[in-house]
């Protein structure tokens, strides 16, 4: 992969903790999350558990990730649930 | 060529008959039409302003084939087919909205990047790796005139956009149609005619003082028609002097004033440039608007239409505006009951077919435009269904 401008990656990071409920939300993470999965800073499996948020805004990922034992890492918790890994 | 030096004479001896009446009811036909017609010619999509934003995007469909126009990162507005490369899904099922970071697949999640190039496929261990490029939406033939957006699916015989609305480039630039808004959105409607029919009543303004008494009362007498010449036809009407009987022309004559920004012998005219084979833009001091109609079946089409405003309007102009789209609004409705009396003649086995004034050439034109494409047109008898399209080819043959 090319080298990603610094300014992308913190944008698309925000967008990967964009508030759980807000209109349209659950696209912007997923979208987010298969741009920090090509940087190898998503898991494979976490990846999918925003694939299957994405059409839902209030889902919370890392809710749904706990909930289902996968594995959170630090990049994925910060910005959302308010807690980390 | 500006629009003055074009040859738009009506000739003196003229074939004043129309289309043949089958014409209008062969489902063969209307394939060939969709097919040589419609996907190879161009099609406005919408306006500039429909998508101001990153990730903006506009749906139009045109058959089995459908458009995704898309403003990226950049704003710079391209056009894709509104097709996913994974299963061929549509990318966007809402006819506009925002999309602001990526495209997503409502299908399996396939994510592509605002420039359409693929971000990465949905569970990525299960494919090999993929480009980006290679997988990237497949991109339209678009085309950006004066702000309205021009898709065409197929090649086709027209020029470039720019090349075919030269003779108006002049006129249509005064109007500063680039910089205009949305009012109300996208508007459709079906109506249960062959699309011909439509375009019929369209390009003649010989109905005008018969049927439309609020264009009649607005602009009357002056109102004159140019025929299709290239491809492009020009129709205008000037305000008459009178105060205007009715209520709408009435006060619209009193509260529409001049823009700064036309020149004057625009001020009080409304303009329409037809753009064969269906659709027109139309010019007001307060609006500029598209109009175009699309066959579903032989016997029903979509009408579908918008309109767009100066950015800065003051209320007076906004009043100006209303009192312009409620004229329009009852033109429509007048036109949408002719067009069904025109259809319905087409399947009668007692009429003869259309005999046209000198102020229904536009019609010929448009027909003879018509029958330089699909010269199947021609015959006056029905053919076999099953042998349109054959006939078809071996007359474009010749």
């Amino acid at each position: 992969m090319n080298a990603t401008p610094q300014s992308e990656l913190e944008h698309q990071r925000k967008l990967l903790s964009a508030r759980v409920g807000a209109k349209g939300s659950g696209a912007l993470r997923y979208g987010a999350a298969m741009y920090c999965y090509n940087l190898g800073l998503i898991s494979d499996d976490m990846l999918e558990i925003y694939r299957r948020c994405s059409k839902f805004d209030r889902e919370d990922p890392i809710d749904l990730a706990r909930f289902e034992g996968i594995a959170v890492s630090s990049f994925d918790a910060i910005g959302l649930s308010g807690t980390s890994a | 060529m500006d629009v003055k030096s074009r040859n738009d004479e009506i000739p003196k001896e003229w074939d004043r008959r129309g289309l043949p009446g089958w014409c209008y009811h062969s489902p063969a036909l209307l394939e060939l039409e969709k097919d040589q017609l419609f996907k190879t010619h161009w099609q406005i999509a919408c306006h500039v302003s429909d998508i101001p934003d990153a990730g903006s995007f506009l749906s139009f469909d045109l058959f089995k084939e459908r458009a995704l126009i898309l403003r990226n990162n950049d704003l710079e507005v391209r056009a894709y087919h509104n097709i996913c490369r994974h299963r061929g899904s549509r990318l966007v099922a809402q006819e506009q909205g925002t999309c602001p970071n990526a495209l997503i697949c409502p299908f399996h999640g396939w994510v592509y990047n605002l420039d359409g190039t693929l971000r990465g496929a949905a569970r990525p261990d299960s494919f090999p790796p993929l480009d980006k490029n290679e997988f990237a939406l497949r991109p339209i033939e678009m085309e950006i005139w004066n702000g309205f957006v021009f898709v065409r699916f197929k090649p086709g015989p027209q020029p470039c956009v720019a090349e075919l609305l030269a003779p108006f480039a002049e006129e249509a630039a005064a109007y500063n149609m680039a910089e205009h808004v949305p009012t109300d959105g996208m508007w459709t409607e079906q109506t249960p005619v062959n699309w011909k029919s439509v375009r019929d009543v369209d390009n003649e303004g010989y109905h005008v003082a018969m049927a439309h008494p609020g264009l009649q009362d607005l602009y009357g007498s002056t109102y004159k028609d140019t025929p299709f010449v290239d491809g492009i036809s020009r129709s205008d009407g000037a305000f008459t002097p009178t105060k205007g009987r009715r209520w709408a022309v009435r006060n619209y004559k009193k509260l529409s004033k001049p823009q700064d920004h036309l020149p004057e012998h625009l001020h009080k005219t409304w303009l329409y440039w037809g753009i064969f084979p269906n659709a027109v833009i139309a010019a007001t001091p307060e609006t500029v608007l598209f109009y175009q109609e699309f066959p579903q079946t032989t016997g029903t089409s979509i009408l579908r239409s918008a309109t767009y405003r100066n950015p800065n309007e003051d209320r007076q102009q906004r009043v100006a505006r209303y009192l312009t789209s409620r004229i329009d609004r009852e033109t429509v409705e007048e036109d949408i009951q002719l067009t069904i009396w025109s259809n319905e003649a087409m399947a009668s086995d007692s009429f003869e077919g259309f005999y046209l004034s000198d102020l229904e050439y536009g019609v010929r034109s448009h027909h003879d435009h018509l029958r330089n494409i699909l010269p199947v047109y021609n015959l006056e008898d029905a053919p076999q269904e099953a042998d349109v399209s054959a006939l078809n080819a071996s007359m474009q043959s010749k």
